[in-house]
């Protein structure tokens, strides 16, 4: 606040006078205006930020951070859909943008006032998102040991894994279609054309003799193929086995066997 | 944290000199719904600009003067929002009737001031006078980026009868997880009664002060167009900057109080988030 008044005090010197023009060249004449405004803004605004992260731990500092409060908002969403959703689950993601890079040591944090607590990742990226009053009301931030450089903030919706590795066909097709429900509820321009064709099976690098086979009839089929992939369809981060599963009309009531439970299961839209 | 922001409402009561309808609030642009905010709690910003703005609408003298704007939220729905530069919808109180996913909508009760407030005797007029309002506001969204605003407002006391309504599209882009452009686009449109009000100059006027009486009609008052700039450096504050462009229609801009249809304004400011 300090730090404000002082700011105003430097406007008001620079300001005080009446400033007139009649016309556009004149208009250029007041650019200079402007910069020294732009020049004491930004003066202004590094001496709080200066201020505001003086308090910061060294290995959260400048480090990559969003608003508790926005994500807050935008988490909530889920929790009050009134649609079908008993196959999704939705967290917040710390993805990695930078290919060089990996989520190894990777801690993301919330940060408040009084409110300190460590949010663990799972190896997709994903943690279990807070509802704190407590965090909201102090305006808290999530914090990464990683600069805006390296990661980014998502909100991501992607399908439970069962831990006995059997999946209904039909139950994976359900929640592809609540994923897409979901998601044409909070951006209906950007889904409403948008089909569901698949799911994904993502699992970790040292995961071997992954084994995904499919189920109909009585009769087991080879083991789909596994391809190095991201979790989510538009990540750049590749470092995963992935084994996709295309929906057929025919294979409606079969079923998927996953020899080992996968890191994470994504939906796939077209 | 209360007093200051009473203190800046307090300046934002003095300062205002000049006016230009830039149509959304600065700092929160983005439909926000309140059913999204925990029980019992609330959102609250107070941004201080150095604004360059026309000393009205129409009036080719600008001015350099500080501006504020208060945006609080309370997660029963209530809001209260003033920006001193806005004209015709500057103070409002109002309540979200209903706030989900893509709509939200609601009622507001207010004031603005009257076009004449800022037009000194000698360019004419010299009535500073409050204009009450009811109204309401909707916004929806389209996509996570596109965004359709608009308020309709009906004006009491000496200017009733008047309506006064302001409709937006606003597309944002997001630049990193801090900064955001938006391109926002839109007009206000005004009733006969609102028109005669902000641009008419009566017999009576006429005689007064010398200008030729001018009786507009009603429709289209304005087109307009802005880009807001926002970057938020931590939580709680942020940078706020825009450049805003209006045209007053045919329908309003005859009289000779309107010496540039055309105007132009430049906002920069800190906003705090409490």
């Amino acid at each position: 606040m300090r730090i404000m008044v002082l700011c105003l005090s430097v406007w008001h010197t620079v300001f005080s006078r009446r400033i007139e023009y009649r016309n556009a060249v004149m208009m250029i004449k007041n650019f200079p205006i402007i910069a020294r405004c732009l020049s004491t803004m930004v003066l202004c605004t590094l001496s709080t930020m200066a201020f505001a992260q003086a308090g910061d731990t060294v290995e959260f500092k400048d480090g990559a951070w969003i608003s508790y409060r926005d994500s807050y908002r935008k988490m909530i969403s889920f929790e009050k859909y009134s649609g079908a959703k008993q196959f999704l689950q939705n967290n917040i993601r710390v993805a990695i943008i930078d290919k060089k890079s990996s989520l190894d040591g990777v801690r993301l944090s919330l940060d408040g006032k009084k409110t300190h607590l460590n949010l663990p990742l799972d190896p997709a990226g994903r943690a279990v998102f807070p509802m704190l009053k407590a965090a909201y009301d102090e305006n808290a931030e999530l914090r990464v040991n990683r600069k805006d450089s390296v990661v980014k903030f998502e909100y991501r919706i992607s399908i439970t894994t069962r831990p006995d590795g059997l999946y209904e066909i039909a139950d994976l097709r359900a929640a592809c279609d609540q994923a897409l429900h979901y998601l044409r509820y909070q951006d209906f321009l950007h889904y409403s054309l948008k089909q569901c064709v698949g799911v994904k099976f993502a699992y970790g690098r040292d995961q071997n003799e992954i084994s995904l086979k499919v189920k109909y009839n009585d009769q087991l089929s080879a083991a789909l193929p596994v391809a190095e992939g991201s979790v989510f369809p538009d990540d750049n981060y590749n470092a995963f086995k992935v084994v996709v599963y295309k929906f057929t009309a025919s294979a409606e009531s079969g079923q998927i066997i996953s020899n080992d439970v996968p890191l994470a299961i994504t939906a796939l839209f077209e | 944290m209360k007093k200051i922001a009473f203190i800046l409402l307090l300046m934002s009561l003095t300062t205002a000199q000049g006016q230009i309808n830039v149509s959304d609030n600065l700092i929160s642009d983005q439909l926000q719904n309140t059913d999204s905010m925990p029980e019992h709690s609330q959102d609250k910003y107070v941004g201080l600009y150095i604004a360059e703005l026309p000393k009205y609408q129409g009036s080719s003298d600008m001015r350099t003067e500080l501006a504020v704007d208060v945006r609080h939220e309370w997660s029963n729905g209530i809001l209260l929002s003033v920006n001193s530069w806005k004209p015709y919808d500057t103070y409002q109180l109002g309540k979200h009737l209903s706030s989900v996913q893509n709509m939200d909508y609601g009622v507001l009760l207010g004031m603005g001031l009257n076009r004449a407030s800022y037009i000194t005797e000698s360019d004419g007029n010299a009535n500073k006078d409050w204009m009450p309002f009811a109204g309401g506001f909707f916004k929806y969204k389209l996509s996570e980026d596109i965004q359709f605003n608009s308020e309709l407002l009906y004006y009491f006391g000496r200017f009733r009868g008047g309506a006064y309504a302001d409709l937006n599209v606003i597309k944002s882009f997001p630049v990193n997880d801090h900064q955001t452009i938006a391109l926002s686009a839109g007009t206000t449109l005004g009733n006969h009664d609102f028109s005669t009000t902000q641009y008419g100059i009566s017999e009576a006027q006429s005689i007064q002060y010398g200008y030729p009486a001018y009786s507009p009609s009603a429709g289209v008052e304005d087109v307009h167009m802005g880009v807001t700039w926002h970057w938020n450096f931590n939580s709680s504050w942020m940078l706020n900057s825009s450049i805003y462009a209006s045209h007053l229609a045919g329908n309003v801009n005859g009289t000779r109080q309107v010496q540039d249809a055309n105007n132009g304004s430049l906002l920069v400011g800190l906003a705090y988030r409490f």
